[in-house]
């Protein structure tokens, strides 16, 4: 057994690098929200990045050690703590003892924090994926939330992993501590708030987050923008929006100036996917999140741009948000920029092994 | 039709009018699988548009190798050029799927106040709705989903003022001129007029979902008491059905002949002995945060907007 859940804080779920291939028959894609958050913490335990880990919503888990673990956190800030005593580093591989208690607290900033495991948690995969689908009941955790008491298998660690566990149970135990982790870590995930680095992927305004603007999110435009009013479109990229305390993984649901439809014209229900900007008739935005549904009706108005969705991942009830608006050839020179930095990333730590 | 981006990794092929040559949109999305092109991820039909999801990095590397600048022109090209080369297996003919479904009763709680609506005794409404040939136009709103297209008009059906928070798994439907079913319990909004044994989603199963778009689908009437009879006649309409060779199973076109005429019931209901067509796993009462309580169908664009859109007025 890998980790034993004492208690899973307000939301706590196993995701992955989600299902492709089943949404023609419903099956959402589902996965991380924070990809990148999720891409990032199974590289640093020697995983593939797609490896099934664990989500944790604004406050976290109290997590026991069934074996020895390496294990690594990323996004939203919750300080975890190891036996109740030191901070364990985010964004970096850490060895922890077999039966250490890892207590996660409240998200100081962000809303979802990862924890993945060297080996992934072996979970039995279900339609090609071992993320949670709780709306269908399936992947995951017998398809629920992980609540107290459940226990949690990892997979066989890969020989990197292997080699950094043996050389930080040999520092553990010189210094008499629970846990051991490298000097080193991987850059500022976008998701914790920073904005800059590596891994924004930001050139001048937007996909960034600040005291002043709250959320900004780059958005395209959609096709199917004409079916709101001149005046909608131009309000939708220009207004603050409320994050609303509703949203969750199917979406973020905002609070701002409403959206009129041009048009009442009915649309027929279509493919929807993460990232869209459904405005139903009330006229308050939804932006889609990853257990979105896989058909939808609503008008949608823009689409978030994929570089930018780790950061709706980690918008929190009350955070303003603002969109901005970019070209389809832009949203796709970003998203490739951030794939670049993911895959120097990977190669830096595949070359990156302790020394003897 | 047309190809139009939804974001940085979809493209909607959309019709805009009346069918064309391409066959619409089950047949183009069955070609554009047919073509295995590496950087696609979904292909999902619906009434009007088949959106093609597709991973931007792959495709950006097959651009590169084409000498294609742009991500988005190429992907445009190479779809149209899928649906050009496409041939036989877009021609497949569909498959005609039979659902059993006791009518009424527990099972169908608003069949009377339908038939009423439409002017007809509730057998009559029945007949009606057992003797037309629907089309599966889309899998949608949860696993395994059908909107079925080709509800006679006068069955068309406002949906429920105030949606029920549990419709059991199996339940058939009927929202504007739509009529589709339950694969899990969940809560809905739509006319309840029936329910059958046939499990419609099995993530276990080599092919999870009872039918996909396009399918041919007839509703046969069955003798009900309510509860979930099963016996070994039944077992064939139970979990699996898809494979099966009895009422639950599938036929190529035409088989099931004889002009949709209502088939009278075995005096059988189906289900099995282990009573597991009472879905998968079910669907937990509360999302992550007060979102299905907020009424999912209604605002997600699940089958009540569908309904609405669907429903011409009705809201």
């Amino acid at each position: 057994m890998g980790l034993i859940v004492r208690s899973p804080g307000l939301l706590a779920t196993v995701q992955d690098g989600g299902r492709a291939g089943y949404r023609a028959i419903g099956v959402t894609a589902g996965g991380a929200m924070d990809e990148v958050a999720l891409r990032t913490a199974n590289l640093l335990v020697g995983n593939p990045e797609g490896a099934a880990a664990l989500e944790m919503t604004l406050a976290g888990a109290e997590l026991e050690a069934a074996d020895d673990l390496l294990v690594a956190v990323t996004g939203a800030e919750m300080s975890p703590a190891v036996d109740g005593g030191g901070r364990l580093p985010a964004r970096r591989p850490v060895w922890v003892r077999r039966g250490a208690v890892i207590r996660f607290g409240r998200a100081a900033r962000g809303c979802r924090a990862y924890l993945a495991v060297a080996g992934g948690i072996d979970v039995p995969p279900v339609l090609g994926g071992r993320g949670t689908d709780i709306r269908a009941g399936f992947g995951g955790a017998e398809g629920r939330p992980l609540r107290a008491g459940d226990a949690l298998p990892a997979g066989a660690p890969s020989a990197w992993a292997a080699a950094w566990m043996a050389a930080l149970a040999a520092e553990a135990a010189a210094s008499g501590r629970s846990w051991a982790a490298p000097c080193w870590c991987a850059p500022p995930d976008i998701v914790a708030g920073a904005g800059t680095g590596d891994f924004d992927g930001a050139e001048g305004d937007g996909g960034a987050r600040d005291a002043a603007n709250g959320v900004v999110l780059r958005a395209v435009p959609s096709a199917d923008a004409g079916a709101f009013t001149a005046e909608a479109r131009e309000r939708f990229f220009r207004e603050p929006y409320r994050a609303d305390p509703d949203s969750d993984r199917m979406g973020v649901r905002l609070s701002g100036p409403p959206l009129e439809l041009a048009v009442r014209e009915e649309m027929r229900s279509r493919g929807v996917l993460p990232g869209a900007v459904q405005v139903p008739a009330g006229g308050r935005p939804i932006v889609l999140g990853a257990d979105c549904q896989t058909t939808g009706g609503y008008p949608v108005i823009a689409h978030v741009a994929s570089v930018d969705l780790p950061l709706l991942a980690q918008i929190r009830p009350g955070d303003m948000v603002r969109f901005r608006p970019i070209g389809l050839d832009e949203a796709h020179r970003l998203l490739l920029r951030r794939e670049a930095a993911i895959r120097l990333l990977a190669a830096g730590l595949r070359c990156k092994w302790p020394d003897r | 039709m047309r190809w139009v981006p939804a974001g940085d990794r979809a493209a909607v092929a959309v019709w805009d009018g009346e069918a064309d040559e391409t066959g619409g949109p089950a047949a183009c999305a069955a070609r554009i699988a047919a073509a295995r092109l590496p950087w696609v991820v979904d292909i999902v039909p619906a009434y009007d548009t088949v959106t093609v999801v597709y991973d931007p990095a792959r495709a950006a590397r097959a651009a590169d190798r084409d000498g294609e600048p742009g991500v988005w022109p190429f992907v445009e090209s190479a779809l149209r050029r899928a649906l050009a080369a496409g041939g036989a297996e877009a021609s497949a003919r569909p498959r005609v799927i039979e659902i059993p479904v006791r009518y009424g009763g527990a099972d169908g709680p608003d069949l009377e106040a339908c038939a009423e609506r439409a002017g007809m005794d509730p057998d009559a409404f029945v007949s009606a709705h057992a003797s037309a040939r629907y089309t599966v136009a889309m899998i949608g709103f949860m696993p395994g989903f059908p909107y079925l297209s080709g509800l006679p008009e006068r069955l068309a059906q406002p949906r429920l003022a105030t949606p029920r928070r549990r419709v059991p798994a199996g339940s058939v439907g009927i929202a504007g001129v739509q009529t589709g079913v339950y694969p899990f319990d969940s809560p809905g909004g739509w006319q309840i007029i029936g329910r059958t044994d046939l499990r419609l989603f099995d993530p276990g199963a080599a092919e999870p979902s009872l039918l996909r778009a396009g399918d041919i689908v007839r509703f046969v009437p069955v003798a009900g008491d309510g509860r979930n009879g099963g016996d070994k006649a039944g077992g064939s309409q139970g979990c699996g059905g898809v494979q099966g060779e009895g009422k639950g199973g599938w036929f190529e076109a035409g088989v099931p002949g004889e002009g949709g005429r209502p088939v009278a019931g075995d005096g059988r209901n189906g289900g099995d002995k282990a009573g597991g067509s009472q879905g998968c796993g079910g669907v937990p009462d509360k999302g992550e945060g007060g979102w299905s309580e907020a009424g999912v169908p209604g605002e997600g664009g699940g089958p009540d907007a569908g309904a609405r859109k669907e429903g011409r007025g009705w809201a």
